[in-house]
């Protein structure tokens, strides 16, 4: 049971003509209860990836499959959820609910099974149906409007959750509850979060991968990860401030018990690293 | 420079008494950077928009350099010496190239021609987007598409630049562009005003300002800022992780607190 | 990953017909499409599909190119020779029957005569989007109109508005690209169903498309007026320069239409 992209290569064309290798020999995987960080700038080929795996594009070369099977390409699969960034700027409907259900509807659901679908998934991003179901999405402040186009997508209840940047743009507290429900959604599906900034998830990452210019530059553990900062400024990571404290700590010779995300106890490790030289 | 004297503004469309900014007072003189901070709705937006005449404030007043914001006679000037930058990179280009864009300000100030182009030249270098200059937007980045609207701004020769969470939705290579052309206009002696709810965007301002709900909540130093802690959540507003930490290594009697990066955390520790 | 779009129809190339002024080429390709409806032989047509053919050669754009434009006028080609065939003003010879339909001879001929016309009309014109930058273009156009400005016309608004649409065209195209892909991926169908189904269904994909586009306007007005917009009293940072080429080309351009569609 994995979602998973094998050695995948994509060219976009341009007629016959190969316009950009926006990925080479990609592999990742995901499964379900898991949650895997995909790190790479603009450019590197995040988004083509999310397409991929949704089988909205079909690879050049390489496979995708979602738990052993092939997705049908340029339709999509329902086994695979994507939330794009900027999501909210896909919502539509004259109601909440009504947008909600859009893509229950789309699998074939009756009407009040695609709205009971859509009333739960508004209940767990915090927007109740009693209170947001009939209210025009139009209304929705910057934050829930995104979590509204994610609850339009975890409605469809998928194995697989793919989310493109899910927090850009949002405040602290818009970024906490996205943060906080994504997490919770590892409880029925895999989820891969596609990001620039590792900073917000790596503490939560089964595993991390980190694209470059279209190729996977690192890839491993979460823990692993935290615990070879160099190796993931190496692959081309902007590391978290924390992190990078601790390794420029290390490398000037102070002696760390291990590396971590959390600031408090890095306060403590840094601390009693330079109690233990002075 | 630009003071705010107890403004007060209310959108025609907001229930009764629900004010967006509410009786705000401050200053930005020229050279100084000073950041406003607050959550989505806080008020930070009309804040800017109240800068430079685009909203008229219904008590209090709002002067830059002395000229009133509600002297309509005098609004060219007003805008020509307060720049804008908006959030939505591409929500404030109007011309299909680089320079056509640059130009577009001294365009409408009616400029004659050879001092439109001294003007183009010398914002596109500022802001380090020489050699595009007939690139089309749409193929610029997140980052070069925010320094062509501060280039855009710079062109009408502002006094003061007011920059609306200019990096909010651009990727990491792109705020730190951003960044730097901020810190480099700022030391030419430009006044900036920049509004954002990320606190690590304000670390090198000379003061903060933290609105919520309209009000100033917070008025001082980011060190300041930092100290409050647990009133930040209130604000909606998270205190960097970095911040976060240098916070603890002060309780623990190490450095000041003050340290915003990993390198001064380090440098703090291990002078 | 976001793939460079060629915008518009510009090729970006250096050739002779690059390099004139936009004015001069909006002006004789004007001067062209009335001499096309003055021809009355064929005689005049060959002439000016032979004009239309050289340029193209000399303006470096590959033909595939240049023919791609044709594509959506292909219907209208189809249309236009069918109906002079099959319903001539008056009846002459049959050449064959088309079901219970004659095809008739004359007809055909002034159906292909029809054809040929708006095939050159079109070919030559797009020649202008196909070798003028789109900033070229509409200063060009906006040049041209001055002249109606002392008619009260509002030539800085109908310039600006030029450029903003062009400005906007790739921007919203990939905006429409992004909202289908997300539609898709919440298991929107495009291409089932009958004429009303697949209308209804790209209700998801302009909704969305014309709320942004309506808070984009009231963004880029606000973003306008901050930087002194008032719609009038622009001065401009290009003004094209008509060299002696242009001069020549424009002369040469308009005599020589002007003899095709006097003489032939």
């Amino acid at each position: 049971m994995a979602l998973a992209l094998t050695d995948v290569t994509f060219d976009y064309t341009l007629g016959r003509t190969r316009v950009v290798r926006a990925l080479a020999g990609v592999t990742v995987s995901v499964e379900p209860g898991e949650l895997v960080v995909v790190v790479g700038a603009t450019g590197s080929g995040k988004t083509t990836l999310m397409k991929l795996a949704a089988g909205l594009l079909k690879p050049t070369t390489g496979q995708v499959t979602v738990d052993g099977k092939f997705p049908s390409a340029g339709k999509g699969t329902s086994g695979v959820g994507l939330v794009f960034q900027d999501a909210e700027s896909q919502l539509f409907a004259d109601t909440l609910l009504d947008d909600v259900a859009f893509g229950p509807r789309n699998q074939g659901l009756s009407i009040d099974e695609a709205q009971r679908r859509a009333a739960i998934a508004l209940g767990e991003v915090g927007l109740p149906a009693e209170e947001f179901g009939d209210r025009s999405p139009f209304s929705l402040s910057g934050g829930e409007a995104r979590r509204a186009a994610i609850a339009g997508v975890i409605a469809m209840q998928p194995a697989y959750l793919l989310a493109d940047e899910p927090t850009s743009g949002l405040d602290a507290r818009g970024r906490r509850t996205v943060r906080e429900l994504l997490l919770a959604q590892r409880e029925r599906a895999g989820v891969v979060v596609v990001t620039h900034a590792a900073e917000e998830f790596l503490a939560h990452a089964d595993r991390l991968v980190v694209l470059g210019e279209g190729s996977v530059t690192w890839a491993g553990a979460g823990s692993v990860a935290v615990a070879n900062p160099r190796a993931l400024v190496d692959a081309g990571l902007t590391l978290p401030d924390v992190l990078e404290a601790q390794m420029l700590a290390a490398e000037r010779g102070a002696s760390l018990a291990s590396y971590t995300l959390d600031p408090v106890a890095a306060a403590e490790s840094l601390a009693a690293a330079a109690r233990g030289e002075g | 420079m630009i003071r705010f004297d107890n403004v007060s503004f209310s959108y025609s469309a907001a229930p009764e008494g629900r004010r967006a900014v509410d009786g705000v007072s401050f200053e930005v003189h020229p050279g100084e950077m000073v950041a406003v901070l607050g959550a989505n709705g806080s008020g930070k937006s009309t804040l800017a928009r109240l800068a430079d005449g685009l909203l008229l404030p219904d008590a209090g007043e709002v002067r830059v350099d002395d000229v009133d914001t509600r002297d309509e006679s005098r609004s060219l000037e007003l805008r020509s010496s307060v720049g804008m930058v908006f959030q939505h990179p591409d929500d404030q280009i109007v011309a299909t190239a680089v320079e056509d864009d640059v130009a577009f300000g001294p365009e409408n100030l009616g400029l004659p021609r050879e001092e439109i182009r001294r003007r183009v030249d010398a914002a596109i270098a500022a802001v380090g987007l020489s050699g595009l200059e007939r690139r089309e937007p749409h193929l610029l980045s997140g980052g070069q598409k925010q320094r062509l609207a501060i280039a855009g701004a710079l062109a009408m020769s502002p006094r003061y630049l007011v920059l609306d969470e200019p990096t909010a939705m651009i990727d990491a290579t792109g705020r730190r562009e951003v960044a730097d052309v901020i810190a480099s206009m700022r030391s030419e002696g430009h006044g900036i005003l920049l509004i954002t709810h990320d606190l690590a965007d304000a670390a090198t301002a000379d003061r903060v300002l933290v609105l919520c709900s309209g009000k100033v909540a917070f008025g001082g130093t980011l060190a300041g800022l930092l100290a409050h802690g647990s009133d930040l959540d209130a604000w909606g507003l998270e205190a960097p992780p970095i911040a976060v930490l240098a916070t603890e290594l002060a309780a623990r009697g190490l450095g000041d607190g003050a340290a915003l990066s990993p390198h001064e955390v380090v440098a703090s520790l291990w002078p | 990953m976001a793939v460079p779009i060629p915008f518009g129809q510009y090729v970006a190339l250096d050739s002779p017909v690059h390099r004139i002024d936009a004015r001069v080429k909006i002006v004789v390709t004007a001067a062209f499409a009335a001499a096309l409806f003055a021809v009355s032989g064929w005689t005049g047509l060959a002439i000016a599909a032979t004009v239309v053919v050289a340029t193209v050669g000399l303006s470096r754009v590959p033909f595939g190119l240049a023919a791609r434009g044709l594509k959506p006028i292909a219907w209208l080609l189809a249309f236009t020779i069918a109906i002079n065939a099959l319903f001539p003003a008056q009846r002459t010879e049959a050449l064959f029957q088309l079901g219970k339909l004659a095809v008739d001879a004359a007809g055909l001929k002034t159906g292909l005569f029809f054809g040929v016309r708006i095939l050159l009309l079109v070919l030559g014109s797009s020649l202008v989007t196909l070798t003028t930058s789109p900033v070229a273009l509409t200063d060009g156009l906006a040049q041209l109109m001055r002249p109606l400005g002392r008619m009260r016309f509002p030539v800085d608004d109908a310039a600006t508005m030029m450029s903003i649409a062009l400005r906007f065209m790739p921007t919203t195209a990939e905006e429409a690209e992004r909202i289908v892909v997300a539609q898709t991926a919440r298991g929107a169908r495009f291409d089932v169903g009958g004429p009303i189904t697949r209308a209804k269904a790209w209700i998801p994909v302009l909704v969305p498309l014309f709320v942004r586009l309506f808070r984009r306007a009231d963004e880029l007005a606000i973003a306008m007026e901050a930087r002194c917009y008032r719609g009038e009293g622009r001065t401009r940072l290009r003004q094209p320069v008509m060299r002696a080429t242009d001069w020549a080309v424009l002369a040469s351009g308009v005599a020589f239409a002007a003899c095709v569609a006097i003489l032939l």
